[in-house]
């Protein structure tokens, strides 16, 4: 008997220490990002790459991407309401520069003990802060921020 | 973690060195009862004692604050109705959360002896049974916001400019519960039990959750079981006897 109530008590505290969800999973979604998709604007169902595209954050001396792409996710202030970007596009050795602002309402969402909350966003409107250079339209499509999976933002060129 | 463990490693220690202490307690008693050679009566009464392991842990542990009543009461010569009261105040300040979480809890339930004691010896090797619920309220201290790209270098650290409460909060779990009981002096008892628990159902918080409950401890994510610990001095008020 004496065994047994050792044998439990070894198992049990066994047990106790045994503590896998303080680790938060390196896959577990966090702070979702904007996803912006460039489209042509004579045929707005067809992607459209942007060629020598620069996307530079306001204040920002690094750009955030750098590239040639039909879609870029972005990623917005979690502590400001506003986060404002410069789509620089290179073409025949000619900058072309446009700074769109982006505006939005956000809400913190519990995930879990070790991966704390996720900041969502809502309610996304964008200004445009020049006069139009070489983005023709901008329309936000889905003005929440809740997922990675959902195109947020169409730009037409 | 690593506070965690060398609480676990702490208890370890406390569960064998005082098992083993009851134990030769056990096989003392036996001896000197042969000698004394008391009368077969059973004592029937009210057992009424405390948790000792709960002020031991407020001493190890700053952010921990706890009192646990423990009560039984003698239905046949092995079976007892049982139940515990306590009170519990827990910060966790540790991976992503900051919270404080403060209540009450009752246990209520029945523990058999499976020990054969020798005439006139009162010590119990006991299997127990209980269904816990707590009442309780969480505060929200802090948190991290889980964010994967620093490009605009937001400090990830939410800091909330009061507390956010969230109060009228419960669990409810059934406990197995295995212990040892033995009487040191005449009417008083020294016991120590572990108890393995399963969360049955609990009201979470608004966009947050319970991660720890009064009486139940540290409740993890996707998994119902959690596990306690005991240590109680307790004296027997004697009513009659059989």
């Amino acid at each position: 008997m004496k065994r047994y109530v050792y044998i439990t008590a070894i198992f049990m505290c066994t047990l106790w220490s045994c503590e896998p969800d303080d680790i938060c999973i390196e896959n577990t979604p966090g702070t979702p990002k904007m996803i912006v998709v460039f489209y042509d604007h004579s045929q707005p169902e067809i992607k459209k790459e942007v060629s020598d595209l620069q996307i530079i954050g306001l204040n920002q001396e690094t750009a955030f991407y750098v590239g040639t792409s039909d879609s870029v996710s972005i990623p917005l202030k979690t502590k400001e309401l506003t986060s404002t970007y410069t789509f620089k596009k290179v073409e025949n050795t000619l900058t072309h520069e446009e700074s769109w602002a982006f505006e939005y309402n956000t809400h913190d969402v519990f995930i879990s003990r070790a991966c704390g909350y996720k900041k969502l966003f809502s309610n996304l409107k964008s200004e445009r802060l020049n006069s139009m250079v070489w983005i023709k339209d901008l329309e936000i499509i889905n003005d929440s921020i809740s997922d990675v999976n959902t195109t947020h933002v169409k730009i037409y060129h | 973690m690593t506070q965690f463990q060398t609480l676990t490693q702490l208890m370890l220690k406390y569960i064998i060195k005082y098992s083993t202490l009851l134990i030769c307690t056990l096989i003392w008693g036996q001896n000197a009862s042969k000698i004394d050679s008391i009368s077969n009566e059973i004592r029937y009464g009210i057992r009424l004692g405390m948790d000792m392991s709960k002020p031991i842990r407020m001493l190890i542990e700053p952010d921990y604050k706890g009192l646990e009543l423990v009560a039984d009461y003698r239905l046949t010569k092995d079976l007892y109705i049982a139940g515990e009261l306590g009170n519990e105040t827990k910060v966790v300040n540790k991976d992503a959360m900051h919270f404080k979480t403060t209540g009450t809890y009752l246990k209520l339930g029945l523990d058999y002896n499976v020990f054969n004691n020798w005439e006139g010896m009162d010590n119990l090797i006991i299997v127990g049974f209980r269904y816990g619920f707590s009442q309780h309220e969480q505060n929200l201290l802090g948190y991290t916001i889980r964010n994967m790209d620093d490009y605009w270098n937001q400090n990830n650290d939410a800091l909330l400019s009061s507390p956010q409460n969230f109060s009228g909060l419960n669990g409810h779990w059934i406990e197995l519960q295995i212990g040892i009981k033995a009487e040191l002096l005449r009417n008083l008892y020294m016991g120590i039990s572990i108890q393995m628990h399963r969360l049955l159902a609990d009201k979470d918080p608004e966009n947050f959750e319970n991660l720890f409950i009064p009486g139940f401890n540290k409740v993890l994510t996707d998994n119902p079981y959690g596990a306690g610990l005991n240590y109680t001095i307790s004296y027997q008020l004697p009513i009659f006897k059989k």
